[in-house]
C-alpha cells in the first residue's frame, strides 16, 4: 500500500487524537515497518488494517466510520496535492468516470508496483451514476468517504448509497444520485 | 515528563528513520532515472541517425527520380522543385522558386487546373490526379499528369507536395490518334455520303447474311424501313428463287476467303416487284482483321436493263432493215445490169465483125455509152458499198491510155453542142498493160470530167496524164482534169467533198445533181491509196488532180488480142463446156466467144435443166448464172455437187451481176469454184478458163522461156565499175540497165552545172541540197565511192565549211571520168542487145 495512505492516516490520528495515540498505535503494532513510513514508500496492506483495528479498539469508533472518515480526510489531501486531476473534469460524474480511465493510469506510471482497486462506471440518465468497486482489500468505506467529499468538492449535493455485492466487501456498488 | 520525552524520542527516531528511508528511496529512484535517461539518450541518438539515413534516402529518391516532384507553398508559389522538374521545365532553381505555380500553366488550362484543385481542397476529395499542359522556359508545351498531397497546418492553410510525370508523348500520340480517327471517320463519312448521293444502296450483313445496317438509299430501293430490315436475313428477304439463294450461299463462302466480286442479281422489293441490281460485295473486318460480315453496294440497274433491251430490239430492226436494203440494192442491180450486159456484150461481138471506120466509131461510142450508163447506175450503189467497206478492189490488167482516150471521145461527143473543147495532154508512152481497178479509175475520171463538163460553158477541158516515175515494175502518174469553168471560192472549196453538199444552193438549182459525185470520187481515190487535190479560182477555172501508183504487167499493148487468141486456139479440150443461163442475149454473148475459141458447149436455160444435163454428160467446165427461173444457180450447184454426179468435181464458175462480196461468198459456199462479174470482157473470160483448165494453157510459151533460150547471161559489166552490184541488179534486165544509164547521162551534167553555179555564189544550203539529191545516183551506176564522197561533201556544206567549194572542183574531175566510162558502157550494152535481138 502506498506510503501516502499511512502518512495521511497518522496525520489524521495525530490531528484528532494527538501524537500519544499515534505512538500507542505504533507501539501496539507488530509490523516490520515499526511506524517508520514515508509518502514515497510502499508498505504491506496488513499494516494499515492492523492500525485501523487498533484505533477502533482504543476509541471504540466503528471501523466503517473510521475508514469513511479517513476517506474524507484523504480527499482533501488529494484535492490539494493533485489538483490537476480535479481541474481536468468539469463535474463530479466526469471525474468519477476518469478515476479508472485516467487517474489510475497515471498513478501506475509513478508507482508501477501499486495495487489499485478497479472502478467501472455506468450512467443512468443525467442524474444517476453507478460505480462498481472491486478490491481484495475490501476498503469500500474508504471509497465511500472519498466519493462523498468529491460530490461536496464539485458542489453537487447528492445521495450516495453503498451496497455490498459480496459479503466480504470485495465488490461494492455505489449509486450516486444528484439532488 | 519522561513519558513525553520517551514519546518524543521515539517520534524523532521514527522521523529520522523515515527520512533516511525516503532518502534511500530517492537515491535509488534517482539512479533509476539516470539509467533510464542514459538509455533514452542512446535511443534518441539511434533514432536521429535512422531519421537522417531515411531522410537521405528520400532525398536521393526525390533528386534522382525521373518523375517531377515539387512543393507549392500556401501562397501558391513553388517552394521546392526536384532536378527532374528543373530539367524538364528548363528553369533553374533560382528562377522558379518563389514563382507562382499558375504562371507556368498553359493559358487555356489555367482556370481548369485551378478549378480542379479548388474542388479537391474544398470538398476533401481523394482523387487528386489531373493532366494539363505547362509552358517550359523554352516555350514548348509539356504535359504533366500529377498526384497531389495536401498538407494543412494548424491554421488549416494548405500547401502541396506534388508528384508529376511527363506525359507529353502519350498526349501527342493520343491527339494524333484522335486526329487520325477523326480523319478516318470523316473520310468514311465522306465516302458513304458520296455513295449515298450516287444512288448506290449500301447494305451491311453479318457472316450469316443477317442484316446489320441498311443505308437509307438501299431502304428506298427495296421499299422497307431501316427498322424492318435490321436482323432479317438478306437472302431470304430479297432473293426470289432457291437457285439464287444457293448462289448467294456460295458467294458467302468466297467472301470468307476474303474475296470481293461484282455480280448481277434481281432483288425483291417489299411490294413483291423485282429490281435489277448490280452488286459489288466485299468482306469487312473487325479491328483484329477477322471477317465479320460483308458490305454490298447495290446499283439499280433496271433502267439500264430496259435500255439494253430496247437497244437490242432497235438493232435487230435496223439490221433487218439494212439487210433488206442490201437485198433490194442487189436485186435492183441485177435487174438493171442484165439488159445492160446484153448491150455491152453485143457491142463486143460487133467489134469482131468487119465494119467500116464510121461504124467502128459508132460502135465504140455505143459501147462506151453503155458503160457510162452502167457506171451511173452504180454511182449510188458504190457510195453505199464504199461506206459499208464492201467494195472489192479489182487488180486486173488494163489499158490506161485507151481508157483515157475513150473518156475523151465520150465527152467530146457530149461537148460538141457546147463551145468547149476537150483534149488529153500526156508525156506517157505506154508499152505494157497496167494492173489496177479500171472500173474505179474510170468512174473517178467520169465524175471529174462530168463535173468539168457541167460547170464549163466555154473554153476547154484538159485531161493531164503525167508520168512522174517509172521502173520496170511500177509506174507513178499524176492524173488531172482541168477546166475553164466558173471556179470556186476558198469557202466553197471546203465543202465540195462532203456528202450531199454542193458549192452553193444556187448550183443545185441551176445544175442539179445529188451532191454525191465529188464525195464518191474522193472516197474512190482514197480506196486507191491516194488523195484528191483541187486548185480553183472563181471565174477562171478548176483543176482536180491526184497521184496514182500502178503496177506494170509484162503484157504488151497491141499483142493482147493475138496473145489471147493464140492461147485458146492451142487448147485441146476433149470435153464440152456447159452454159447454164436463162437470158438469151447473155447466152449468145458467151456462146459466141466459146465458139470463137473452138470450145464445144451445151446450153441449159435454167438450173434444173442444167443439173439434168450434168447427169448425162461429163463437162470440162460449167458456167452458171445465179438468178434463173425454175431452179436458181445455188440449188443447181448443190445438186451437181451431190455424190454420184459425173460432174461432182467439175469446176463451176458463177456468172453474177452482183457486186456484193456476200453474194460471191454465197457462191463459193454453195460449192462453186469461182465467179465472174457481169459484164465481163473476153479477156476476163479467157483468164478464168485458163485458171480452171490448166491444160489449155500448157502450150503457151512465156517470155521467160524466150529469155532462157537466149544468151543474155554472158554480158560482161565493166570492171571499172562495181560489177558485182550491177550484175545483181541488172544481170537479167539489160534494158532496165540501159534506162538507168540514159537517166544518169541526162541528169548528171546539168546537175553538176548547178552545183558549180551555187558553189561560185557560195550558197551552202543550195549546194548541200543538190549534193543530197544526186548522191544515190552514182551507186546505181556502179560508182558507190563517189556517192560516199558526195555524202562527205554534203556534211561539209551543211556545216558551212569553206573547204567544200575547192573539194567540189576536185570531185568534178572524177565525175567527168565516170561519165565517159558510163558512155562507153552504154555503147557496149546497146551492141550486146542488138546482137541478141538478131539471134
Amino acid at each position: 500500500m502506498l506510503g501516502v495512505v499511512f502518512t495521511e492516516f497518522f496525520e489524521m490520528v495525530e490531528s484528532k487524537f494527538g501524537y500519544d495515540m499515534v505512538d500507542d498505535l505504533i507501539e501496539m503494532s507488530t509490523s516490520e515497518s515499526n511506524g517508520v513510513y514515508t509518502a514515497i514508500g510502499a508498505y504491506p496492506h496488513e499494516e494499515i488494517v492492523e492500525h485501523v483495528i487498533n484505533l477502533h479498539k482504543k476509541t471504540e469508533v466503528p471501523i466503517a466510520d473510521l475508514l469513511r472518515a479517513f476517506g474524507g480526510y484523504l480527499h482533501s489531501t488529494f484535492a490539494t496535492n493533485y489538483s490537476g486531476f480535479f481541474k481536468a473534469a468539469d463535474n463530479s460524474f466526469d471525474f468519477l468516470e476518469s478515476i479508472e480511465k485516467y487517474i489510475h493510469v497515471e498513478v501506475k506510471k509513478l508507482y508501477p508496483n501499486a495495487q489499485l482497486p478497479s472502478f467501472s462506471s455506468e450512467r443512468e440518465g443525467d442524474k444517476v451514476i453507478k460505480l462498481h468497486y472491486e478490491s481484495e482489500r475490501s476498503m469500500g468505506h474508504l471509497a465511500y468517504g472519498l466519493i462523498e467529499k468529491t460530490m461536496e468538492f464539485y458542489k453537487e449535493p447528492a445521495e450516495v448509497i453503498m451496497e455490498n455485492v459480496t459479503e466480504d466487501g470485495s465488490k461494492v456498488t455505489f449509486t450516486i444520485t444528484k439532488q | 515528563m519522561s513519558k513525553e520525552i520517551e514519546i518524543l524520542k521515539r517520534r524523532l527516531e521514527r522521523e529520522r528513520a523515515a527520512r533516511k528511508q525516503a532518502e534511500s528511496i530517492l537515491e535509488s529512484k534517482a539512479k533509476e532515472l539516470y539509467e533510464v535517461n542514459q538509455s533514452l539518450e542512446s535511443l534518441v541518438k539511434n533514432r536521429t541517425l535512422q531519421l537522417r539515413q531515411s531522410e537521405k534516402r528520400y532525398r536521393s529518391i526525390v533528386e534522382t527520380a525521373d518523375d517531377i516532384i515539387y512543393n507549392i507553398d500556401s501562397n501558391g508559389n513553388f517552394s521546392f522543385v526536384n532536378p527532374a522538374g528543373l530539367q524538364n521545365t528548363g528553369y533553374t532553381e533560382q528562377e522558379i522558386i518563389g514563382e507562382s505555380f499558375i504562371k507556368v500553366i498553359r493559358d487555356d488550362y489555367k482556370e481548369k487546373v485551378q478549378g480542379f484543385y479548388l474542388d479537391v481542397l474544398n470538398n476533401s476529395k481523394n482523387k487528386t490526379y489531373y493532366e494539363f499542359p505547362i509552358i517550359t522556359k523554352m516555350g514548348t508545351t509539356l504535359w504533366l499528369g500529377q498526384n497531389v498531397k495536401i498538407i494543412k497546418d494548424e491554421q488549416g492553410i494548405a500547401s502541396f507536395t506534388v508528384l508529376a510525370r511527363d506525359i507529353t508523348k502519350r498526349k501527342i500520340t493520343e491527339s494524333e490518334l484522335l486526329l487520325a480517327q477523326n480523319k478516318l471517320q470523316k473520310s468514311e463519312l465522306k465516302y458513304r455520303s458520296i455513295m449515298e448521293n450516287m444512288e448506290l444502296g449500301l447494305l451491311e450483313v453479318d457472316n450469316d447474311g443477317n442484316i446489320i445496317k441498311p443505308y437509307p438509299r438501299f431502304c428506298q430501293m427495296v421499299g422497307y424501313t431501316e427498322e424492318e430490315l435490321i436482323g432479317k436475313n438478306a437472302e431470304t428477304t430479297f432473293l426470289n428463287s432457291e437457285e439464287e439463294i444457293a448462289a448467294a450461299k456460295k458467294r458467302n463462302e468466297t467472301r470468307l476467303e476474303n474475296k470481293s466480286e461484282v455480280y448481277e442479281s434481281k432483288i425483291r422489293r417489299k411490294d413483291g416487284s423485282l429490281v435489277d441490281v448490280i452488286v459489288s460485295g466485299a468482306p469487312f473486318h473487325d479491328p483484329y482483321g477477322n471477317i465479320i460480315g460483308s458490305i454490298g453496294i447495290h446499283y439499280d440497274n433496271t433502267a439500264t436493263k430496259k435500255l439494253t433491251a430496247e437497244i437490242k430490239e432497235a438493232r435487230f430492226i435496223a439490221e433487218n432493215a439494212q439487210k433488206a436494203e442490201a437485198e433490194f440494192l442487189a436485186n435492183m442491180s441485177h435487174e438493171m445490169r442484165t439488159p445492160l450486159n446484153a448491150i455491152i456484150g453485143m457491142s463486143h461481138l460487133l467489134q469482131d465483125a468487119t465494119l467500116n471506120p464510121d461504124e467502128t466509131e459508132y460502135l465504140d461510142i455505143l459501147s462506151i455509152s453503155a458503160n457510162v450508163l452502167q457506171n451511173l447506175i452504180s454511182d449510188v450503189l458504190d457510195l453505199s458499198k464504199i461506206d459499208a467497206g464492201k467494195l472489192e478492189l479489182q487488180h486486173k490488167p488494163f489499158d490506161l491510155l485507151k481508157l483515157i482516150n475513150n473518156l475523151e471521145r465520150t465527152f467530146a461527143l457530149k461537148l460538141e453542142e457546147k463551145n468547149v473543147s476537150i483534149k488529153t495532154v500526156t508525156n506517157f508512152k505506154q508499152e505494157h498493160l497496167l494492173v489496177g481497178d479500171e472500173l474505179i479509175l474510170n468512174q473517178i475520171l467520169m465524175n471529174l470530167l462530168g463535173n468539168a463538163e457541167k460547170f464549163t460553158s466555154h473554153g476547154h477541158i484538159i485531161i493531164y496524164l503525167t508520168e512522174k516515175e517509172s521502173t520496170d515494175k511500177h509506174l507513178n502518174i499524176e492524173l488531172a482534169v482541168e477546166d475553164t469553168g466558173m471556179g470556186m471560192s476558198p469557202s466553197q472549196l471546203e465543202k465540195i467533198f462532203e456528202q450531199f453538199k454542193q458549192a452553193s444552193s444556187e448550183i443545185r438549182q441551176e445544175y442539179g445533181g445529188t451532191g454525191l459525185g465529188l464525195a464518191i470520187t474522193r472516197k474512190l481515190i482514197g480506196l486507191l491509196d491516194s488523195e484528191i487535190k483541187v486548185n480553183s479560182q472563181e471565174g477562171v477555172g478548176t483543176k482536180f488532180y491526184f497521184d496514182l501508183s500502178l503496177e506494170k504487167t509484162d503484157i504488151e499493148i497491141g499483142k493482147v488480142q493475138a496473145h489471147l487468141d493464140k492461147k485458146i486456139e492451142f487448147s485441146k479440150v476433149d470435153l464440152p463446156v456447159l452454159v447454164v443461163e436463162d437470158n438469151p442475149m447473155n447466152q449468145k454473148y458467151i456462146t459466141k466467144l466459146l465458139e470463137k475459141w473452138r470450145f464445144d458447149y451445151h446450153l441449159a436455160h435454167n438450173g434444173k435443166e442444167g443439173w439434168e444435163m450434168t447427169l448425162e454428160n461429163k463437162y470440162a467446165m460449167i458456167f452458171m448464172d445465179f438468178q434463173m427461173p425454175i431452179m436458181n444457180g445455188y440449188e443447181s450447184t448443190a445438186k451437181i455437187r451431190q455424190e454420184g454426179n459425173p460432174n461432182f468435181t467439175t469446176p463451176i464458175i458463177a456468172l453474177t451481176a452482183s457486186t456484193l462480196l456476200s453474194k460471191k461468198q454465197n457462191a463459193l459456199d454453195s460449192g462453186m469454184d469461182d465467179f465472174l462479174s457481169k459484164p465481163f470482157n473476153p479477156k476476163q473470160l479467157s483468164e478464168v478458163i485458163i485458171k480452171h483448165l490448166p491444160n489449155t494453157d500448157s502450150t503457151v510459151p512465156t517470155e521467160t522461156t524466150d529469155q532462157d533460150a537466149g544468151s543474155l547471161g554472158a554480158f560482161q559489166f565493166s570492171r571499172k565499175l562495181d560489177f558485182t552490184y550491177l550484175e545483181e541488179n541488172y544481170g537479167d534486165d539489160l534494158e532496165y540497165y540501159l534506162d538507168i544509164i540514159d537517166t544518169f547521162l541526162s541528169i548528171i551534167p546539168s546537175e553538176m552545172e548547178l552545183i558549180h553555179e551555187n558553189s561560185t555564189n557560195k550558197s551552202f544550203t543550195e549546194v548541200a541540197g543538190l549534193l543530197h539529191k544526186i548522191k544515190p545516183t552514182f551507186t546505181m551506176v556502179g560508182a558507190p565511192e563517189i556517192s560516199k564522197e558526195f555524202e562527205h561533201l554534203e556534211k561539209s556544206a551543211k556545216n558551212n565549211e569553206e573547204s567544200v567549194f575547192s573539194e567540189i572542183k576536185t570531185i568534178t574531175g572524177k565525175v567527168d571520168e565516170l561519165i565517159s566510162e558510163i558512155k562507153k558502157e552504154k555503147g557496149i550494152v546497146q551492141h550486146f542487145l542488138t546482137q541478141n535481138d538478131k539471134r
